[in-house]
């Protein structure tokens, strides 16, 4: 039997260990934490970018593909309205900026290659892709597939599918069946021949060994 | 002696040791003898005594006050007393010694604690009754408390404390009878 003293000590003991091993555990368990932050937000980033569906085959064949035809394309054309559009308005008035010339283009019926990161000729009209809010538009009739419709999609069967948008009359939703990825063309004013003619382009420069 | 409180307070809020010092020297024997009547062994109740008072150093409950000091660190003890019954159920072993009356551990805590001969005598009558029967009267006629307090420790409805403890009494009436004693309260 313990002497009152004894006893004293020994729960003084017991609730020093305790506490001790307390800090112990609870020191352990900050620096497991702080070692798995940047794990988790990897994690979490990878997550993120699976579930975007920027490892799948179809963002290889075409996001990827469009943005480099831009970039390729856009420094193209940007090129060729310096040169060109300055001299031409150089005589009738004081020559207007540089800056300017792409606006005046794109509104005289010629194609601003710098907006077709996807595009198409429906019924001899040209649909630009642009970018609106997820939602904003709803598949409804089907128009056809990658095949049926001239423009960037060409080729790519049945992989994209084309649809008139519940919302608007004006606009078309691209649905890319391999991950169910949607992008959104709108009718642009500029003509189905020039853009024609741009896509002559594109395919010269492909035979001619660039790479998009 | 306050009734603990504050020295519970001084401790848990001040950080004061003394406080807890003070609690286990106001408290320590009573708490064992207590428990000695759940466990039915002193080693065992002492152990279960240190128990409680660990517990309040590193879990720090917060005490409300609803009872009396006393009453709150016995129904802490026996919580862990019941839980140790649980555990050992199937392992409880008493020592011979134990077995037939009291061991020197236990005759020392008594003396020192009860310290009327009297209510020793008692005492020692109401080891041979139920566990149940121990409980209560101890918390009534040896800590003074009343029905509600005991419930309360106990974990019961107030009537069933009293129908508890009149069954206790009649059955240390005889107890004491059989060992020729004869005892009234007063």
């Amino acid at each position: 039997m313990k002497k009152r003293e004894e006893m004293i000590r020994d729960v003084h003991r017991r609730i020093d260990e305790y506490e001790a091993e307390h800090r112990t555990k609870s020191r352990r368990l900050t620096k497991t934490a702080f070692a798995a932050v940047p794990v988790c937000a990897a994690a979490a980033v990878g997550i993120g970018l699976w579930k975007s569906g920027a490892f799948s085959p179809a963002a290889d064949k075409f996001s990827g593909a469009s943005v480099e035809t831009t970039a390729e394309v856009t420094e193209t054309i940007t090129a060729e309205i310096q040169t060109a559009v300055p001299t031409e308005k150089a005589v009738v008035t004081e020559a207007p900026a540089v800056t300017e010339a792409p606006t005046e283009e794109k509104s005289s019926g010629h194609l601003n290659m710098g907006d077709m990161s996807g595009a198409v000729i429906y019924n001899e009209t040209v649909f630009l892709q642009f970018f609106p809010e997820d939602g904003a538009y709803t598949a409804d009739a089907y128009i056809g597939n990658g095949d049926d419709l001239e423009g960037f999609y060409k080729g790519t069967g049945d992989l994209t599918r084309f649809y008139t948008a519940k919302e608007d009359a004006e606009v078309i939703v691209v649905e890319f069946t391999i991950n169910g990825g949607k992008v959104y063309l709108k009718k642009d004013g500029i003509s189905a021949d020039s853009f024609r003619k741009e896509l002559e382009k594109i395919k010269e420069m492909e035979r001619n060994g660039a790479v998009f | 002696m306050d009734n603990g409180a504050s020295s519970y307070r001084r401790f848990r809020d001040d950080g004061d040791k003394k406080g807890l010092d003070d609690i286990i020297n106001d408290y320590c024997d009573g708490l064992m003898l207590y428990l000695t009547s759940i466990v039915g062994n002193i080693r065992t109740a002492e152990e279960l005594a240190e128990d409680t008072f660990v517990l309040l150093g590193i879990k720090k409950p917060k005490f409300n006050g609803k009872s009396s000091f006393r009453t709150w660190l016995y129904a802490i003890g026996r919580n862990l007393a019941i839980d140790w019954l649980r555990k050992n159920s199937r392992h409880v072993s008493i020592p011979i010694e134990d077995a037939y009356g009291l061991t020197d551990d236990e005759e020392t805590v008594e003396a020192a604690y009860i310290r009327k001969e009297e209510k020793i005598a008692v005492h020692r009558a109401m080891r041979k009754l139920k566990a149940e029967y121990q409980q209560v009267l101890w918390l009534v006629y040896f800590e003074d408390m009343s029905n509600k307090d005991a419930a309360k420790v106990m974990k019961k409805s107030v009537r069933s404390v009293e129908a508890l403890l009149y069954r206790a009494r009649k059955s240390l009436k005889v107890q004491l009878e059989k060992e020729g004693i004869s005892y009234e309260k007063t």
